[in-house]
């Protein structure tokens, strides 16, 4: 069954001034109920205007022509309007803007209190949808929006639009401006918000990786025209086309592009770290010099980069202290030209032992100090 | 919604009249609104929409752009136009019924004042149709350097206004985003009665004052960062300079306003006969 369906869709900014713009030249598309379609494009290419159209945020200008429907709603339909906009959840870019309740839950409660539903029912709402998002009800719930870090905000952004349960989610660039970890999150987020709250999910990124890694689908804009529409591993493989549309491919790709110049051909449909993973330890295992290690589970997991004694290594440091207190004359020596690179991460907890020791009266730091004179 | 409001209406065109040095745009137009007051007869409405109707086209102008402004004070217009057909009770009465009363003197009014609004207005409107913020304001500082001497400090209200002109858009396209995106969430903005249509305004204002105040933040850390110093003497990128054609501006203005006083108190009787050639018995 189709999700969305648009026929004929053509808009034109400031028509008939010097300033006029088409934005949207016949748009045909329909998306399938319960996929995640990416649309993409250079900026100004129409993204924002198509998404805008399908709750009725403009309508369509040629009413003859153009028709969009949403599970059976015509978004031209001005008494449905209110139910389409309930139906179609959509997040705009850097939601945490249009935060203004002085309560996290209030600001939440404000697409489920324009529903007309009961309080009851409001307050099951805005609990389901902070526990969908990760965000603590207890913590949570009576603070100021206002106060929250910017992963937060967007969370709580985010909670207040599919506190109306919609049954398409449109978002357009979820993870603009977020730290690594926040937007790992929320990537992870889209695909919870898929499975438990809307099936569709219609999503506007600029980050092919992120596309190759979550999308069903490629829609692909240029100057207000559909020039691509396929799996992602498909469209990314035609690299020309890709250039064409001026966006770039997914790491992975750009991987394989690389090694081809050097002589070694990949396959062109790679698209995600865990395919190119694949492909060249099979490489290797051709070549004989690596026994294939066992695929693992889910490629580059949380754990990876969370793992505690990846950085935090104790046994180093542990050396680390022990050639100071054999040798107090040692010195740090930095050769010229050479980079030398603060750990930040757990480092600074180091540092601060460290420094620690150095004003304590036993540890290898006073004995460095009687060792080395003046310090 | 906030589309046709008439901040930012600069509609750009290649042309003399875009051309002008915008001090002499500032007091033309001055000197034109001044003028439309002084306006007695026909034949100096006559020659008030030649001179409008000249600039427009030299100005390329398309008249819908013009007829924009007058759209906004079209209630005022039609307001003022009932009283006065309806208050003004000397002269010849033309019609009598009830306690409604219209006379000839009245109708004679109610037109001249309608025409002077739509003059006034359009002529006005000339002004940012033709010049950008930046170069009004640059504009409005120069005419008030006058003022440092009575230590009004012309620099830092020359740079608040440019600012403030400059993120009028800004501050547009924000609205439009929040109103967008508290719609997206099922928000009716208009619909309900008076106190119900502010209070649904509510979830568009907090978040607009929030980021206008976060954005004035940023604002004066970046010109910080670049050592902004208002009490220093400034230069300009670009100098504005009187050229041949703000001369003639001038003088056909001048000539304008001229005329429109000569008519007003010493040839009044020559406006008015031209009237009566032109409108014969319909006065």
């Amino acid at each position: 069954m189709q999700a969305i369906e648009i026929k004929n869709l053509s808009f034109v900014y400031s028509a008939r001034t010097p300033n006029e713009k088409r934005a949207l030249d016949d748009i045909n598309l329909s998306v399938e109920e319960g996929s995640l379609v990416a649309l993409v494009g250079a900026t100004g290419s129409g993204k924002s205007t198509l998404i805008m159209h399908l709750n009725g945020l403009i309508k369509p200008q040629d009413k003859k022509r153009s028709s969009i429907v949403v599970h059976d709603m015509s978004a031209s339909d001005k008494k449905a309007l209110k139910k389409l906009r309930f139906e179609v959840g959509m997040v705009f870019q850097y939601p945490e803007y249009q935060l203004f309740a002085d309560t996290v839950a209030k600001d939440i409660a404000f697409g489920p209190k324009n529903m007309k539903l009961s309080a009851e029912e409001v307050d099951a709402r805005v609990r389901r949808a902070m526990q969908v998002v990760g965000l603590d009800y207890d913590e949570f719930a009576g603070r100021s929006p206002f106060d929250l870090s910017g992963g937060e905000k967007r969370r709580v952004a985010i909670a207040g639009v599919i506190a109306m349960q919609p049954k398409i989610l449109v978002l357009d660039e979820p993870v603009a401006g977020l730290d690594p970890a926040g937007r790992k999150e929320l990537l992870a987020l889209i695909k919870t918000l898929q499975r438990e709250i809307s099936p569709t999910v219609v999503l506007v990124s600029h980050n092919m990786d992120d596309v190759a890694r979550l999308a069903d689908r490629v829609v692909a804009l240029k100057d207000g025209r559909i020039v691509a529409d396929g799996a992602p591993r498909d469209v990314f493989a035609d690299r020309q086309l890709v250039k064409d549309i001026g966006l770039d491919v997914p790491f992975a790709a750009r991987v394989v592009d690389n090694l081809e110049e050097k002589g070694i051909s990949l396959d062109k449909h790679i698209i995600t770290d865990e395919e190119l993973y694949n492909a060249l330890t099979d490489l290797f295992a051709s070549a004989g010099k690596l026994k294939k290690p066992a695929p693992e589970e889910e490629f580059f997991d949380d754990e990876f980069f969370d793992d505690e004694e990846f950085f935090d290594d104790d046994s180093e440091e542990d050396e680390e202290e022990d050639i100071i207190k054999d040798d107090p004359e040692q010195e740090c020596t930095v050769p010229e030209g050479a980079c030398l690179e603060a750990e930040e991460n757990d480092g600074s907890e180091k540092t601060k032992n460290r420094r620690k020791d150095m004003t304590s009266d036993k540890g290898p730091a006073r004995a460095r100090g009687e060792g080395g004179g003046n310090v | 919604m906030f589309r046709d409001v008439a901040f930012g209406q600069y509609y750009p065109a290649n042309s003399v009249v875009h051309r002008l040095d915008p001090r002499v745009k500032l007091i033309l137009t001055l000197l034109y609104v001044i003028g439309i007051f002084f306006v007695k007869s026909y034949f100096g409405f006559m020659l008030t929409a030649a001179l409008l109707i000249l600039i427009i086209l030299v100005a390329r102008l398309p008249m819908a752009s013009v007829l924009k402004s007058v759209r906004g004070i079209l209630l005022i217009v039609l307001f003022t136009a009932v009283i006065n057909l309806f208050m003004i009770k000397e002269g010849d009465v033309l019609v009598q019924w009830k306690i409604f009363t219209i006379t000839k003197n009245g109708v004679h009014t109610t037109i001249k004042i309608v025409l002077r609004l739509v003059l006034l207005i359009s002529g006005a409107s000339l002004l940012p149709l033709t010049t950008t913020p930046v170069e009004l304001a640059d504009g409005l500082e120069s005419l008030m350097k006058p003022l440092a001497l009575l230590k009004v400090p012309v620099r830092d209200i020359a740079m608040i206004m440019s600012i403030a002109l400059r993120f009028i858009p800004t501050l547009f396209e924000e609205t439009n985003k929040i109103i967008s995106a508290q719609k997206a969430r099922g928000a009716s903005l208009d619909t309900g009665n008076i106190f119900a249509r502010i209070k649904a305004l509510l979830p568009v204002l907090i978040p607009l004052f929030v980021n206008s105040f976060r954005r004035a933040d940023e604002l004066a850390f970046a010109m910080d960062a670049r050592c902004y110093n208002a009490s220093d003497k400034r230069t300009k990128l670009k100098k504005a300079r009187i050229r041949f054609a703000d001369i003639l501006a001038a003088v056909i203005v001048c000539a304008f306003f001229t005329v429109i006083l000569l008519d007003r108190y010493y040839f009044g009787s020559v406006g008015i006969n031209i009237d009566a050639m032109i409108f014969g018995g319909l006065l």
